[in-house]
């Protein structure tokens, strides 16, 4: 069962009054914007069970349309995550949010095609994720028991899918096939850490730093560690919490839930494909501070200086 | 007695000129029909007019409809000159993306205050890129919204051109959904840098004698009609956006299609006075409701020759003779089949829609299977009309149409002498009206341009003739 809540409203733009026909639908776990004209049906889908609720999207986005709902805290635990809301009548279906959502949760589909129309016309950069398999290293073909099959285990995201082949006895196995569900995959380095081999290589588009001040926290609370979708945050036998801050993929989630203001997440960096346009360089000081943008701006104008000098005339 | 009259005589003083003279030009705020033909009529006769529009382009509503009763032209070929000669004229000063921020009134002149927004596109260097195949700065916008003059059935970019024979005929930049990427800037996309992101809002101000008020009218939005349910089909449309599937130079190519799936629709309902029966405050639709509506019918008729076209209307509320006529012929030459119903729901089912309702002449219930709804929506004054009267003190009626001071002797007068009002502003009306009360609208703007002058004169000289030579 899913319930309708359609906004036909009449929103005003430079006080012209202007409709908009999207429909605002909730599925069981997912929010769908449809925008349906003639010609052209557009569909945002938000992931509710993958959004953790790190308000990227809401910093970001040009029109203001996310925005993000309280969480529900009971006894030091999470019961309900905060989760995204979509204003129908901002969201101009441009696509930068699905760029830059750090958990995949978002995507745009236009006419059952999945597209994003910032990267299409070059607009905004895509940021640089990857995870590369060493199919050398791995051993394509070795027992299990050698390595034990740890990357697929400790996943938090369930996004590696080895195959594997049984041999003969029970506890033994062969390496078969091993892939990466792009979908799922968060990036959080957690499978390049704990592979003995170093066979896999992930590239994580935020850099920055993780800081938890636990003097601050309150006794027996565990929110950041519930919302945590790296498990970079996480809580041991004694029930304390440990960072492990070479799995954080900076996101951020657990400083919205945070009570006390005790988690600092700082993003330097935002590694990215070349820069076309301006739009990037908001989003860059949004997301993370002033610093990066100038240094952002002045490589990009010492390269328009190098290219410049390089086509005078005389010179080679 | 007598000597406190020649003392008052005496004391007379000569009226100060420069504070009464009246200032020959006119503002005309909106530049739909009404204001494109006032604005004609009052330059025509030689003096400078000031029209103000707030959207990209002028022709308002017109411009969207397909045609217009009682002749069936099409719109635009009656529309597209006058709006090019508003252009040509050098007695009219075009402001679009325009707004009036204030009007002060000081002895019979009015002192305007107009809010230029800006187009981010200069008209002057943009060549439409005429050399290349299509507008290279359209193809590179990433941001896409639902387009206004389609009434949101086709899209548009953040950088557009309202409609190909918009006036003036140049693209703009959308602030309110632009992302501000700048692709459109860089100069391999835009080879004349037409595009200036950074320019910023202007203020003009202006002196003027008379202000016509053609501001038009706006459809109430469908929340109005929440109570059929009908939020949630996309194949119930408003009567402008029927309008624009008919149109030849419409999203369609003038064949109606569903929104939904695009397939010909072969039976249709028209609903008139949707989400106004029942509701004592929106009760008003003027007296065109019934005849746009048949309108409509015949012409699906015309264009759908195997279709079915049903009319469920409260009342036919049609006063003026032709109109009988346009209903009587939608009737009996096309076929269309007119029942007095009540609806009091509207569903999606199997890709058909739904209308539940009580036919009100027989007393039992109805229910209909159709592929399309065609809503006639209440029309509303735009809100900026209720602005306007507040802060000029014009009456205004229930539904928020400022009045007349007469409804036989003064029809395009408001109460505050010197401001006129005409067309849709005033209240529904069609074309023909429309253009009779634009037209006189003006021509009473004219008499106190040149009368009022003259008064003025008269006075001076009087002041001055007038010395006292009494026997003492």
């Amino acid at each position: 069962m899913w319930n309708v809540e359609l906004v036909w409203s009449q929103t005003t733009r430079r006080g012209i009054g202007v409709k908009r026909g999207v429909t605002k639908r909730q599925f069981d776990d997912n929010l769908v914007l449809e925008r349906k004209t003639l010609d052209m049906c557009y569909v945002l889908t938000l992931d509710e069970h993958r959004c953790v609720g790190c308000g990227i999207c809401e910093t970001i986005c040009p029109e203001e349309a996310p925005k993000l709902s309280k969480p529900v805290v009971q006894d030091g635990r999470l019961v309900e995550k905060p989760c995204v809301d979509f204003d129908a009548d901002k969201c101009t279906f441009c696509g930068e949010c699905v760029d830059l959502c750090p958990t995949n949760a978002i995507s745009i589909e236009i006419n059952d095609e999945r597209r994003v129309p910032v990267i299409e016309v070059e607009a905004f950069p895509v940021a640089k994720k990857l995870i590369a398999i060493d199919g050398k290293k791995c051993w394509l073909g070795a027992l299990i028991a050698t390595c034990d099959v740890k990357c697929q285990k400790e996943c938090p995201t369930e996004a590696i899918d080895v195959a594997v082949e049984a041999i003969g006895k029970e506890s033994a196995g062969r390496i078969v096939d091993i892939k990466v569900l792009g979908e799922k995959c968060i990036f959080c380095k957690k499978c390049e850490h704990i592979c003995p081999e170093g066979a896999i290589h992930v590239i994580t588009p935020f850099r920055g730093s993780l800081q938890l001040d636990t003097s601050l926290c309150p006794e027996g609370c565990q929110i950041c560690a519930d919302i945590c979708p790296s498990e970079a945050i996480s809580i041991d036998e004694d029930g304390k919490l440990v960072v492990m801050e070479e799995f954080c993929i900076h996101c951020g989630a657990c400083k919205q839930v945070c009570p006390e203001k005790a988690i600092k997440v700082d993003r330097a960096q935002v590694l990215h494909t070349d820069v076309q346009s301006g739009a990037w360089v908001i989003a860059l000081e949004k997301l993370t501070s002033y610093r990066p943008l100038v240094k952002e701006m002045s490589c990009k104008s010492e390269k328009k200086r190098r290219t410049r000098v390089k086509s005078l005339p005389g010179l080679r | 007695m007598t000597k406190s009259l020649e003392g008052k005589v005496i004391g007379n003083k000569e009226v100060k000129q420069s504070e009464s003279d009246l200032y020959k030009k006119a503002l005309v705020i909106g530049g739909g029909i009404a204001g494109i033909q006032a604005a004609l009529t009052i330059a025509n006769a030689g003096f400078p007019v000031v029209l103000v529009e707030k959207r990209p382009s002028i022709g308002g509503h017109m411009a969207q409809l397909a045609r217009i009763f009682p002749s069936m032209d099409l719109a635009t070929q009656i529309l597209t000159p006058l709006m090019n000669e508003v252009r040509n004229h050098p007695d009219i000063r075009l402001f679009t993306l325009s707004e009036v921020t204030s009007l002060k009134r000081h002895s019979g002149n009015f002192h305007i205050r107009l809010k230029r927004n800006p187009r981010l596109v200069d008209p002057g260097k943009c060549d439409l890129c005429k050399e290349r195949e299509s507008a290279q700065c359209v193809e590179v916008c990433p941001v896409t919204v639902p387009s206004e003059f389609d009434e949101g059935l086709t899209l548009r970019k953040a950088i557009y051109i309202p409609f190909p024979k918009a006036v003036p005929l140049t693209y703009t930049i959308d602030p309110d959904v632009c992302i501000s990427c700048g692709k459109c800037a860089q100069p391999e996309i835009c080879g004349p840098g037409a595009v200036n992101l950074a320019e910023e809002e202007e203020i003009v101000e202006e002196d003027v004698g008379v202000v016509i008020v053609t501001m038009g009218y706006e459809l109430c939005g469908q929340e109005n009609v929440a109570k059929y349910g009908v939020n949630e089909c996309f194949d119930v449309i408003t009567s402008l956006q029927f309008e624009r599937l008919l149109s030849p130079e419409g999203p369609t190519a003038g064949i109606p299609k569903r929104p939904s799936d695009g397939k010909v629709p072969k039976k249709i309902a028209f609903i008139h006075c949707a989400g106004s029966r029942g509701q004592s405050h929106m009760h008003h639709y003027g007296n065109i409701r019934s005849a746009y509506l048949a309108k409509q019918a015949i012409l699906f008729k015309k264009l759908v020759p195997d279709g079915e076209a049903h009319s469920l209307y409260g009342d036919v509320g049609a006063v003026r003779e032709n109109y009988k006529h346009f209903v009587k012929r939608a009737r009996e030459e096309a076929g269309v089949n007119y029942v007095q119903a009540e609806v009091s729901r509207i569903y999606e089912q199997n890709g058909k829609v739904k209308i539940l309702g009580v036919d009100s002449q027989l007393h039992k219930s109805i229910e209909m299977e159709v592929d399309m709804v065609v809503l006639a929506l209440p029309m509303i004054p735009s809100p900026s009309i209720k602005d306007l009267a507040d802060r000029m003190q014009i009456e205004v009626d229930k539904y928020g149409f400022p009045l007349e001071t007469h409804p036989e002797l003064r029809p395009v007068e408001s109460a505050t002498s010197g401001i006129f009002i005409s067309g849709c502003a005033r209240t529904p009306m069609d074309i023909q009206s429309t253009m009779a009360q634009a037209r006189s609208a003006a021509k009473r703007a004219l008499e106190v341009l040149t009368q009022m002058a003259q008064a003025r004169d008269s006075a001076k000289e009087k002041v001055e003739e007038y010395k006292p030579d009494l026997p003492h």
